[in-house]
């Protein structure tokens, strides 16, 4: 849990720094990350490529077929894949995911630019304490890349990026905790630059299809278990991404997860104990936490250490009333 | 039956008699006060507890001493992972929570979140078989 939290920080921590910046400033990075960063919205290709996240002692691995064009993206997954079916299309305003067996359609903020971004944010941010290097990396997807080791100060691996020299494109991606075990990475197995890819793609056409957004997904759990409803006001740049019961048995904790350009914060509420001291604990300073309790109802809202936390906080708590 | 007679024969013969002379006329010997005492006093001694200045000594070797230090550091120094931060209590579920979510999106990309890996994982059949371009 230490090293995950550590590891998060990195992220969430640099994200912090940057809220509402929609590009962070290339200057004085190496010549290879600003070619990726460049190049990101202008990539044509199909590829298929690996994914496997380490949460909480579990390893989860899935396979995504990806087709880009551009700033769209497409995602499909193998026929032996627990996401069979499924479809995931993003462009630039949103993420729509496919769900046929539900025949549902599910429209989120779109995330495709997020991890790219953050590591800018983060490496303009903690230019001192942050070691920044680049060297010939390995075969990836049949492509020889360079390796962009960002380390902290001591040389400790924080981030590793494969990058196609020719094209830009991140091939492969590992990002380490504090004791240098791998969080999560994603590596392409295969890939194919194209000209030119069928817009057609982008489009999915069904008839009868429900359309389910996060906020009626949050709207339909609160009314369901007799909580509030929460919304983060626009001018601070959040948008609500998911809704989901966090723990089913006992009393249930409502956790409404926001995204912005640059960080992510979750908002709780529930009706079990909650004690503020022991969430600042888990925490250990490297995240912001702030509880408060309002008839009946225990919030809490988790986040990157930030001014903006602080403002999003303080308007949540005084939106729903709390002291 | 037999062999208990034939001992009896043996036993009642004029040698062995001779050798049960020879033990009974031997002198009996009792042991002196003297010797008991002593015997209790070196007793008392061996049983007596360890000075506390052995045990000392013993604790301030100095790989004792280096083992002591180890474990303080781990104990004290280096934060420890909270064992009950992996359990179930409200706050550290709230923490995993976002962390994972942190952490997903960070590698992810537009891939699957943590929460559509969790909530949508049920495959469905991708065509109907009977519209594969083969049938045609």
């Amino acid at each position: 849990m230490f090293s995950r939290i550590l590891a998060s920080t990195i992220i969430a921590a640099s994200a912090a720094t940057s809220y509402g910046q929609q590009r962070p400033s290339l200057e004085g990075l190496p010549e290879i990350l600003r070619l990726a960063v460049s190049r990101a919205d202008s990539l044509r290709y199909t590829g298929v490529r690996v994914v496997n996240v380490r949460a909480r002692g579990a390893q989860r691995e899935t396979v995504e077929y990806i087709t880009r064009d551009g700033d769209r993206i497409r995602i499909d997954f193998p026929n032996d894949s627990a996401f069979s079916g499924q479809v995931i299309i993003e462009d630039p305003t949103e993420r729509r995911h496919y769900l046929p067996g539900q025949n549902e359609v599910r429209v989120l903020p779109p995330r495709r630019g997020e991890s790219l971004l953050r590591l800018v944010a983060s490496l303009a941010r903690f230019r001192q304490e942050r070691k920044v290097s680049v060297e010939n990396g390995s075969l990836i997807a049949g492509r020889l890349t360079r390796l962009l080791l960002v380390a902290d100060q001591r040389g400790n691996p924080l981030q590793k990026l494969y990058i196609d020299p020719t094209t830009g494109a991140v091939l492969k991606s590992e990002v380490y905790d504090f004791v240098g075990t791998s969080v999560g990475s994603y590596e392409f197995k295969s890939i194919e630059f194209k000209d030119k890819i069928d817009s057609r793609l982008f489009k999915v056409s069904r008839k009868g299809l429900r359309t389910v957004s996060p906020q009626t997904e949050a709207n339909e759990l609160t009314t369901k278990l007799n909580l509030r409803q929460i919304q983060i006001p626009r001018e601070f740049g959040f948008r609500l991404e998911s809704a989901r019961v966090i723990r089913p048995e006992g009393e249930p904790i409502l956790a409404q997860m926001f995204s912005s350009n640059t960080g992510r914060l979750t908002v709780f509420q529930t009706r079990a104990d909650l004690k503020s001291d022991r969430l600042s604990k888990f925490a250990r300073g490297e995240i912001s936490t702030r509880t408060w309790r309002v008839g009946g109802i225990n919030f809490a809202v988790v986040g990157p250490k930030s001014t903006n936390f602080d403002r999003v906080a303080d308007r949540l708590k005084r939106d729903l009333g709390g002291q | 039956m037999k062999n208990e007679n034939q001992l009896d024969e043996k036993l009642a013969s004029d040698s062995m008699k001779s050798i049960a002379k020879l033990v009974k006329d031997l002198p009996e010997e009792i042991p002196s006060m003297n010797w008991r005492s002593q015997l209790n006093e070196r007793i008392l001694a061996e049983a007596k507890p360890k000075p506390k200045l052995e045990l000392q000594r013993w604790l301030l070797r100095p790989a004792l001493g280096l083992g002591l230090a180890a474990a303080l550091a781990v104990a004290f120094v280096i934060r420890p992972v909270a064992s009950d931060a992996t359990g179930s209590s409200v706050e550290s579920l709230m923490i995993a929570t976002h962390q994972d979510d942190v952490n997903y999106a960070s590698v992810t990309g537009a891939g699957l979140s943590v929460s559509e890996m969790k909530d949508y994982s049920s495959p469905t059949p991708v065509s109907d078989p009977l519209l594969d371009l083969d049938v045609f």
